[in-house]
Parts: structure tokens; C-alpha cells; sequence
């Protein structure tokens, strides 16, 4: 299952639907501190939940959610949760 | 402004709304002098402004996505025991200074003097939104701070399954916690107690901090979610895996690649086929009740007391009932156009609309965060250019601040509804919607030529925005809004239309040479028409070099709603027999365009739209653009829309004749 496993080129290429755990976050830290405040950091479980328009992706951390744009969401590395 | 008074350091002048705003908030009573102040902090979509206005009975703009409370607000609150003054900061995840707001309200937090700090700090956290909520908390603790924490959507995080100890969590925190439901005004009081209990008792030491590097900016943020996980983790119970919502399930269409522009559209097209649709024929029913019984009844009334034929009567007849009585038949357009407007904020849609534009507003060098200014610049122009202050970067901040006059703001919409009911009447509602698409257009356009000229080194700001859950606006809420910015727009707008319609007027009845008495001027004579027919040949190869339309949009330079009161006043003064209701008035216009096009009318109608749409929108928009981005830029913008919309109105109107 495509799913289960961690996809090799960030959170950009988790596939839809999938929970992804964050490995890694290749940003400035004023981004990185940003996204961290938003639940996203090194070691957060993230669900996967949609594609936005601008090919960008819905993130579901807890019960937030959280839209990012393609380069955000490529530069956080993630494993499979 | 109020002077300070002691205990804190007010928001200096930069936070205060020293220009008028169509959508200006509401004046709520302010605390007695020397007041100890109490300030409201939280992150955006936590209910804070909703809160502030629950228990102050003060109004503050707000809604349901990121940004809206953009300046402070204060008000009046009355505890079981004194009186406070309470302060509505800019909504903010942290003290850590990203951009202005945040910077605000870390100045008046943290950095400034601690007898110029607030007595009490509320922070307003989101119960379903814990952890991120808790961050303000975490650093507010390191300084000693008497805090209270108001805990808000307690309804939202039970829907999850997500169930919150507020005992557990004042333990963990060290800070009473009080759960409240500002939206249905619930728990004001139990909140209004225990502020007043921090007040009379002494502030508890800073946290104790565990081992940081405080040089290292992430090591410290570390430390601190590793403190807020710990209170969350007691004081909280969660699903494993939170369920799939009804907003993901929406969200899956609303954002996605085809069907959320789509959605887009046609959730824009619905607002203004709404608003056209429903308000012009009560736009009808209340301009014949100013041209028939109201006219009648000030003319009655001036012949009653012997002054029936003057140049007083004239002056109330003609411009104060013609033109602000026009003004006022606009009341519904705006009335439905801001409930329109409220529902989406209120819903969380226009978080979404954010998401979706982000891929154009990225193609124009701006992050969709840029979106949000220029969604409210539909609404109004002047709130919205206090709004760019969300954007971290000073580029993107003047480059939106220079795109939002492009923004097709509600005022512009009344000529156009106007207009295109006059020459259009069957497909109104199209004309204007196309008018929304050309304002997008030029955005689009205009930031494109900006990024490739002035800013072509400027980066890209990532998106990364937080979706509030959908959630069924209330009734109190869009009503309060809509009325705050119908008001907002009245008293700003009648401001300046009183002062305009004075002055055309006076310049109507002086006459331009001898031979007519001083308020009995034939308007072909008066000085008012000397000074439009020299504008005239300006427009003349736009197809629309009349005096009278001319005029009228020199004065809609002074406020677009002007433009409508300008043409109600010249032609009611040419034909006075003939009242001033709308439909004499379409016959007018239909005259003038015919005339001045050479019978390319429909050609030269468009060309007055797109000018319409381009040129400077108002004074009050001048005046913030100083404020927010300095004398340079905003004369650098005037000049910009003047002759982009010149140019405009130029190529539609020869193109369009050419095409017949």
C-alpha cells in the first residue's frame, strides 16, 4: 500500500489521505517557527487531506487544519507515521 | 484620541483609525480616566474580537479567517467591582515579531516598560486548537505576566470528541482558565469575576524554564511546545485519529484543483447577481419617494414660509434632497451586499477563497495572504489597505496597498448597478458581474507589470494559512457586522457627499459670466459647467466628453457614491419640472452618452465603466494609502490609476466603435 509507505520526496508527494510523521523541515527558521507554531514540527503526525487548487496541500494535524502551498509542503520531510 | 492614562503605554498612533473608513468601527464608550486596562490577545479565529464585543458591548469588525482585526479596539468593561478599560489586540500565535501586528502587540506585552503593561492579559484559546492556542501562553508565563485564559470553542472541540479539563488545565498552566462561548454570549460573567480576582491579587512569578540555549530561537520554541504538549496531554482527551469532518468532506471540493476555482466564481457571481437582483427595484421604490413626496413635501413647506423659488429652496431640493436622497436609495445595495459578505466571512469560506487564489496571487509575486486585503477591498477600499499590515514584508505590503484601489470597491458598484440598469436593463446583473472579472483582470495585470519593473527581486512568501472549521453563521453576528459597516459607510460617505454636494452646488449657482442672479443660473452658464467643459476635451476620445458626466467624475474623485449624486444634482437643476427620480434620470444619461459618442453609445458606456473602475477610488482611500505606505507610493498610485484608466477608456471606446 502506497500509503503505509514514506514518500521519498516530502510531504508535496504523500499520497491523499495518507499520515505522514515529520522528519525534517528545510525552511528558514522564521518559517520554520511559523509552521512549527502551527503544529507542524519534527515529529508531529500529519494527515494528508487534500490537494488545494494551486497544487498545494490540506493538512490535518489534530482537529486543525492547515493549507500550504507546493514549495512549503516539498520541503517538509516526512516518514511514514 | 483619548488621553493615556495611567498603568499602561497606549497603541500609539499608527494602531489608531485617524482616517474615515467605510467600514470604521464603532465607537463603544470608553473607561474612566486612570482605569486599570485589561488586554485581549489570542491568536486569529479564536473568538477574540467576538468575545471583546460580548462582554463590552463595544462593536469591533469581526469574522471567521485570519486578519480581521487588523487595528486595536477598546471599550468600557464593567467588572463585579470596577470599571476597566479593555484592550482588543491584533490576532497573533506568538510574541515573536513577524510583521506589524505582531510587533504591536509584543511591544505592548513584553518589551515596554512593566508599569506601562497591562494589569491583566487575557488570552482567548481555542479548545479545539489547544496546543497552537497555548504558545502566547507559554511565553506570557516567562514574564510574570497576570494572566486569565478564556477558553473559547468548547461546542467546535466536543463535535471532535476532543474533551478539555479546564481544572487540569489551570493546574498545568498556572493560570485560571474560564470556559466561555462568546458567540452565544455565555460565561462574560464568570470571566468578568476572575479578571477582577487577578486584578486585586498579586502577579505570580515567571514559569520555571527547563534548560534552553537562549540564544537559539527553535531551542527555546522547543522548550515551549514541549511545555504546552505536557498541558495538553493532562488536561486533555482526544480519538487516536480524529475523525473526517464535514468541513474536510466540503473542503475535498471547495479547494481542489478545478471545482474550488469554479466554486469561486460562482459563489462571487451569486453575491452580485443577488445584489443586483434584489436591490434595484428597492432602489427604485425609495429614489420615487425622495423625487415625489419628499420633494413635494420641502417645497410645500419652504412656499409656506415665503421663501417658495429660492435660491434656499433650490438648495435643499436640488442638492440636498437630489443628491443625498440618491445616495440613500443605495442603502439596500449595501445592506445586502455586506450581509452577503458577513455569511461568507462568518462561514469560513473565505479562508477557503484564499487557498484557492493563492496559484494567482503567487503568478503576480504576492502570497495568497495578499488575497485576504484585496477580498475586503471589494467591500471597501480604506479597511483594506490597513489590512496589507498582515503581510511580513514591506514590498508585499506596498504592492498590495497599490492593487487594492483596482479592487472593485461597493461604492463603484452602485454606478455600475446604476449604469448598467440604465443601458443594459436585461442583462444588469452580467455587466457588473463582468466588471468584478476586469477588476480581478487588472489586478492580476497591473502586479505582473509591478513584479517585472519595480519588484523583480522580491521572494516568495510561503502559504501557509490555518482553515477555521465551517460553521453556520449566526444571525447576531452578520447583523451586527452589516449594520456596523452600513453605518460605517453612511457616516463616512455622508461626510463627504454634504461637503460635495455644498460645493457643486455653490458652483452650479455661481455664474460663470454676468447676467444671471446668484441661484437662478442656467446650469449650461453656471461656472460648475465653465470648469467641466475645460476637463471635457480630456474625455472627449473616450466617448464620453459631456460636461455633465465629466463633472461627475471629477467629483468622484472625492467619493464614488459622488458621481451618482453629481449627475442626480446637474440634471435635476437643468430640468427642475422634472423631479429627479431614477427613471428621468436613465433618460438623461441615455441623451448624453448618444450625444457625446456619436451614437456609438454602448461603446462609450463600457469606456466609462472601465475608467470608472481604474481611476483613484476615493479620498479616503488617498489618505490611508499616506498613512500605510508614504507620500511617494500613493502619488506614484494616483498617477498609475489615472492614466491606466484613461488609457483603458481610450482603447475600449475606439475599439468598440470600430467593431460598431
Amino acid at each position: 500500500m502506497r500509503d503505509q509507505q514514506a514518500p521519498p520526496g516530502g510531504l508535496g508527494t504523500a499520497s491523499i489521505g495518507s499520515t505522514v510523521q515529520v522528519t525534517g523541515i528545510r525552511l528558514s527558521d522564521a518559517h520554520r517557527l511559523r509552521l512549527a507554531q502551527l503544529g507542524v514540527r519534527v515529529g508531529a503526525r500529519v494527515r494528508v487531506l487534500g490537494r488545494t487548487s494551486g497544487g498545494g496541500r490540506v493538512l490535518g494535524i489534530g482537529s486543525a487544519r492547515l493549507a500550504v502551498d507546493r514549495a512549503t509542503a516539498g520541503r517538509v520531510e516526512v516518514a511514514a507515521a | 484620541m483619548r488621553v493615556p492614562s495611567a498603568g499602561v503605554r497606549r497603541p500609539n498612533d499608527r494602531t489608531s483609525a485617524a482616517t474615515p473608513s467605510c467600514h470604521s468601527d464603532g465607537s463603544a464608550p470608553a473607561a474612566a480616566p486612570g482605569s486599570p486596562v485589561v488586554a485581549l490577545v489570542g491568536p486569529p479565529n479564536s473568538g477574540k474580537s467576538t468575545l471583546f464585543n460580548a462582554v463590552t458591548g463595544g462593536r469591533r469588525t469581526v469574522g471567521n479567517w485570519p486578519g480581521t482585526t487588523v487595528e486595536t479596539g477598546r471599550a468600557a468593561w464593567q467588572l463585579p467591582d470596577r470599571e476597566v478599560e479593555l484592550l482588543d489586540l491584533p490576532g497573533a500565535y506568538s510574541l515573536d515579531a513577524h510583521s506589524p501586528d505582531e510587533q504591536l502587540t509584543r511591544d505592548l506585552l513584553i518589551d515596554g516598560p512593566v508599569v506601562e503593561r497591562p494589569a491583566v492579559v487575557v488570552v482567548v484559546v481555542d479548545a479545539a486548537h489547544l496546543s497552537r492556542s497555548l504558545y502566547l501562553v507559554a511565553q506570557l508565563r516567562e514574564v510574570g505576566q497576570r494572566l486569565v485564559v478564556a477558553l473559547t470553542m468548547g461546542d467546535v472541540a466536543e463535535g471532535r470528541g476532543i474533551g478539555v479539563d479546564s481544572a487540569v488545565l489551570a493546574g498545568q498552566l498556572g493560570v485560571p482558565v474560564v470556559p466561555l462561548d462568546p458567540r452565544r454570549r455565555e460565561g462574560g460573567r464568570r470571566l468578568a469575576a476572575t479578571v477582577s480576582q487577578a486584578l486585586a491579587g498579586p502577579a505570580r512569578g515567571p514559569r520555571a524554564v527547563g534548560e534552553r540555549d537562549a540564544s537559539d530561537e527553535l531551542a527555546v520554541a522547543d522548550e515551549r511546545f514541549a511545555w504546552v504538549e505536557a498541558a495538553v496531554g493532562a488536561a486533555t482527551s482526544s480519538p487516536a485519529e480524529p475523525p473526517t469532518t464535514f468541513s474536510d468532506r466540503l473542503d475535498r471540493w471547495l479547494t481542489a484543483r478545478f471545482v474550488g476555482p469554479v466554486a469561486f466564481l460562482a459563489v462571487m457571481w451569486a453575491v452580485f447577481e443577488m445584489t443586483t437582483a434584489v436591490a434595484v427595484p428597492v432602489q427604485d421604490l425609495v429614489g420615487n419617494f425622495f423625487a415625489g413626496p419628499v420633494t413635494a413635501a420641502v417645497e410645500t413647506a419652504f412656499a409656506g414660509v415665503g421663501l417658495g423659488d429660492s435660491w434656499v429652496q433650490m438648495f435643499v431640493v436640488d442638492g440636498l434632497v437630489a443628491g443625498v436622497g440618491m445616495l440613500l436609495t443605495f442603502v439596500p445595495l449595501m445592506v445586502i451586499m455586506f450581509a452577503l459578505l458577513a455569511l461568507l466571512e462568518d462561514s469560513g469560506y473565505l479562508a477557503r477563497a484564499a487557498v484557492v487564489t493563492d496559484r494567482l496571487m503567487r503568478a503576480v509575486g504576492l502570497p495568497g495572504k495578499a488575497f485576504l486585503p484585496l477580498v475586503v477591498g471589494f467591500g471597501c477600499n480604506v479597511p483594506a489597505i490597513s489590512a496589507t499590515r498582515i503581510l511580513p514584508s514591506a514590498r508585499h505590503r506596498v504592492m498590495t496597498a497599490l492593487l487594492v484601489p483596482f479592487t472593485s470597491c461597493s461604492a463603484r458598484l452602485t454606478v455600475y448597478v446604476m449604469v448598467a440598469a440604465t443601458f443594459f436593463p436585461r442583462h444588469a446583473g452580467t455587466v457588473v458581474f463582468g466588471m468584478y472579472l476586469l477588476s480581478i483582470a487588472l489586478i492580476v495585470v497591473v502586479g505582473l507589470g509591478l513584479r517585472r519593473t519595480l519588484w523583480r527581486a522580491v521572494g516568495e512568501e510561503p502559504l501557509v494559512l490555518d482553515l477555521p472549521p465551517y460553521q453556520r453563521p449566526t444571525l447576531r453576528l452578520t447583523a451586527s457586522v452589516t449594520w456596523l459597516r452600513v453605518r460605517g459607510f453612511l457616516r463616512t460617505a455622508g461626510g463627504i457627499i454634504v461637503a460635495t454636494v455644498t460645493v457643486v452646488w455653490l458652483l452650479q449657482a455661481v455664474p460663470a459670466q454676468g447676467g444671471a442672479a446668484f441661484g437662478h443660473v442656467p446650469p449650461d452658464d453656471s461656472l460648475f459647467a465653465a470648469l467641466a467643459r475645460l476637463v471635457a476635451p480630456v474625455f472627449a476620445p473616450l466617448g464620453f466628453g459631456d460636461w455633465h458626466t465629466c463633472s461627475a467624475l471629477v467629483v468622484g474623485f472625492v467619493a464614488k457614491e459622488a458621481v451618482i449624486t453629481s449627475w442626480a444634482q446637474t440634471y435635476a437643476a437643468a430640468d427642475p419640472t422634472a423631479g429627479q427620480s431614477p427613471v428621468e434620470l436613465q433618460g438623461h444619461l441615455h441623451a448624453a452618452f448618444a450625444a457625446s459618442a456619436g451614437g456609438a453609445t454602448v461603446a462609450a458606456v463600457f469606456a466609462f465603466l472601465v475608467f470608472l473602475l481604474a481611476y483613484t477610488p476615493c479620498v479616503a482611500t488617498v489618505a490611508t494609502q499616506l498613512r500605510e505606505i508614504g507620500a511617494r507610493w500613493t502619488a506614484f498610485g494616483i498617477a498609475l490609476q489615472v492614466s491606466l484608466a484613461w488609457a483603458l477608456g481610450l482603447a475600449v471606446f475606439q475599439v468598440g466603435r470600430l467593431l460598431g
